[in-house]
């Protein structure tokens, strides 16, 4: 009963060449990380850890990673604060105008980062206002809350109000309302959206690079700067920590995640 | 037995004054639309009340406001004679039960029943007690620790139920609550609707587009169309006595016959065309004007040469379902539906002349020419 469907083929050779589209540069650097020489190859001769070490040792990698940490905890709690009060605002309001709202706060997304690195760099700088890490963060807010914003929106739309007015009717005010019945709700639609913002924060360059001050540089910045001056297989493997670092918060996020939902549920 | 009930002046005034739930001149606008033209209803206490109507007859519209979901644009609405109005929704003591059960979904069956109760503020104990009684209520005993989804349709439904119940409100309100069941636990749940309503004796108002669930349940149905009250009444007076045409269309189906009142002797009869039937029901108030004979198809017999009236036609259509067989029969006053019970004897078949025939008592004047019924 193995009748070779011509399009069910090509939909899975379209799945495979996809994947490996999106994946492969990030494979091909892993498998550069782990090399043994002194210089970059593909493959490498000989594998070996030799320059994570290396860059670990390395103290401008140290305190931008670390710093990145920082900031991107730290523009994931803002963007979180503003984005997800902001989304049940928006989500929330009878009023058209105030709906049109959601489109607006967006606009960043629209401007080169860029541009709002230029502008942030000469509002502070007029202010007299340390760029990094105040106006550093502030760049991250503006292009992550609309993440946030977004994604919460969504999950406050597929919700629908009718568990809210439930809630209402058996006597519950708004803000036991929001607590118990809407945010539990919408919990998957937040943590996506604050996933998204640490993520974007940690990873982001341009802004990084333009308003980052000596000690105070996030690691991407820190690894352009590295970068610009040759090839070196201290960056490829700097790189692969930042992929792998990534994929493990995803990871983590998703596991803590799925392990609230159950307990949520088996109670 | 008068379909006109609400219309006599005294009737009127003791109605109001016992009204338990009594709305008023009340007036809904979604920006232009009016979605309630001035609506007048006054339900008494301990009544199982339906509304009945089309979608987008206001029915749902009706029960927003009385819930204070939707905001009123004229009018008022009194809750055992306190003005409800301005009130917001967590002041009016009114439960619920959605179409769509609006269960919390992170919450089990006892949580959901105990959130109003938490709300209140109530002692564990108290709550704890309330929840076993409300779940023994629903005859859901063993089963307040499940999930909304590890629950079947109707069981969601009980809880749904119990968790209005249990802020003892003053009012239930129920929005098309049997829509989402399959045709058999629709009627289980109909039935188990009924028992609770009368072991709480809650007065309820219950909002549903299916004549059989509304006159089943409904002590007295209102009937909704654009936003106004049709009628009022029994389910046997909006069925026998229909007020209005749309009300006729609506519930159940109908045979309609145009013409005019005269007399032949002393004797009034309709007459449609050259033909004239002998009608004893009462002549709406309009004199003389144009009539509409409205005629249920249970009302017609098949072939038998004993009633008063009778017309001649041609069989074009026979539909068995199951306990009846529906009859369409071709005439020179139009086509005509005739219902008979499967009772094994023969039936006509298709292309069949035969006679129908229906008796002086039978059929139902309305005022006017109709237009057709959706």
């Amino acid at each position: 009963m193995n009748i070779i469907d011509p399009w069910s083929m090509a939909r899975r050779a379209f799945a495979v060449l996809f994947a490996s589209f999106m994946l492969a540069p990030l494979l091909v650097i892993l498998i550069m990380s782990f090399t043994n020489e002194g210089y970059n190859r593909f493959p490498p001769p000989s594998y070996g850890i030799r320059w994570y070490i290396a860059a670990f040792e390395t103290p401008a990698f140290q305190q931008g990673f670390l710093f990145s940490l920082k900031v991107a905890v730290i523009t994931c709690a803002i963007s979180g604060l503003i984005g997800i009060s902001a989304a049940i605002g928006i989500g929330r309001s009878e009023s058209r105008w105030v709906r049109s709202m959601a489109t607006y706060v967006s606009l960043p997304l629209t401007v080169p980062n860029i541009i709002i690195a230029i502008m942030l760099l000469q509002t502070f700088s007029r202010l007299s206002i340390a760029s990094s890490p105040y106006g550093l963060i502030t760049g991250h807010v503006l292009v992550t809350t609309p993440y946030v914003l977004r994604m919460t929106m969504t999950s406050l739309e597929t919700l629908g109000r009718q568990t809210e007015l439930a809630s209402y009717s058996l006597g519950a005010s708004w803000f036991y309302t929001l607590r118990r019945v809407v945010l539990p709700q919408i919990a998957p639609g937040m943590v996506g959206g604050l996933l998204f913002a640490f993520l974007l924060s940690f990873d982001e360059v341009t802004i990084s690079i333009f308003l980052s001050l000596p000690g105070a540089t996030t690691l991407p910045s820190e690894i352009f700067g590295y970068a610009s001056q040759g090839d070196d297989p201290l960056v490829t493997a700097i790189s692969g920590f930042m992929i792998l670092f990534a994929a493990l918060f995803v990871l983590v996020v998703e596991k803590l995640f799925g392990v609230l939902r159950l307990i949520a549920n088996e109670k | 037995m008068n379909a006109t009930n609400a219309t006599n002046p005294r009737d009127r005034k003791s109605e109001e004054q016992d009204a338990f739930l009594a709305i008023d001149g009340l007036q809904v606008k979604y920006g232009q639309t009016i979605a309630l033209h001035d609506f007048d209803l006054h339900i008494k206490t301990g009544e199982f009340f339906c509304l009945l109507g089309p979608s987008g007859c206001g029915k749902s519209t009706l029960l927003g406001a009385i819930a204070g979901f939707i905001p009123t644009s004229k009018g008022r609405i009194h809750l055992d004679r306190t003005d409800i109005t301005r009130l917001s929704q967590q002041q009016r003591e009114i439960g619920i039960v959605f179409q769509s059960y609006a269960l919390f979904p992170h919450m089990t069956a006892a949580e959901n029943i105990a959130y109003g109760l938490k709300v209140r503020q109530m002692a564990t104990s108290a709550i704890d007690a309330r929840v076993s009684e409300l779940l023994a209520l629903v005859k859901l005993h063993d089963k307040g620790g499940r999930l909304p989804r590890q629950l079947s349709g109707g069981e969601q439904q009980r809880v749904a139920i119990a968790r209005a119940l249990a802020i003892s409100p003053r009012l239930m309100l129920l929005d098309e609550p049997l829509s989402n069941l399959d045709a058999r636990l629709r009627d289980e749940m109909r039935v188990e609707l009924k028992r609770i309503q009368s072991a709480t004796g809650v007065t309820t108002v219950f909002v549903t587009h299916d004549q059989e669930e509304a006159f089943g349940l409904g002590d007295r149905v209102a009937v909704l169309n654009h936003g106004r009250l049709e009628q009022l009444g029994t389910p046997e007076e909006i069925y026998r006595q229909p007020r209005t045409d749309f009300v006729a269309g609506f519930i159940g189906r109908a045979n309609r016959l145009q013409g005019a009142m005269e007399l032949a002797g002393d004797v009034p009869v309709f007459r449609t065309g050259n033909q004239t039937f002998v009608i004893k029901a009462a002549v709406p108030q309009q004199g003389g004007g144009p009539l509409t004979l409205l005629l249920r198809p249970e009302e017609l017999t098949i072939g038998d040469s004993a009633k008063v009236n009778r017309l001649c036609g041609r069989v074009i259509d026979i539909l068995y379902s199951g306990q009846t067989i529906s009859v369409r029969v071709a005439t020179d006053c139009g086509e005509f539906e005739a219902l008979r019970m499967s009772d094994g004897q023969s039936v006509p078949a298709v292309g069949d002349e035969i006679e129908i025939g229906w008796d002086a008592d039978a059929g139902h004047l309305l005022p006017g020419v109709t237009e057709r019924a959706p």
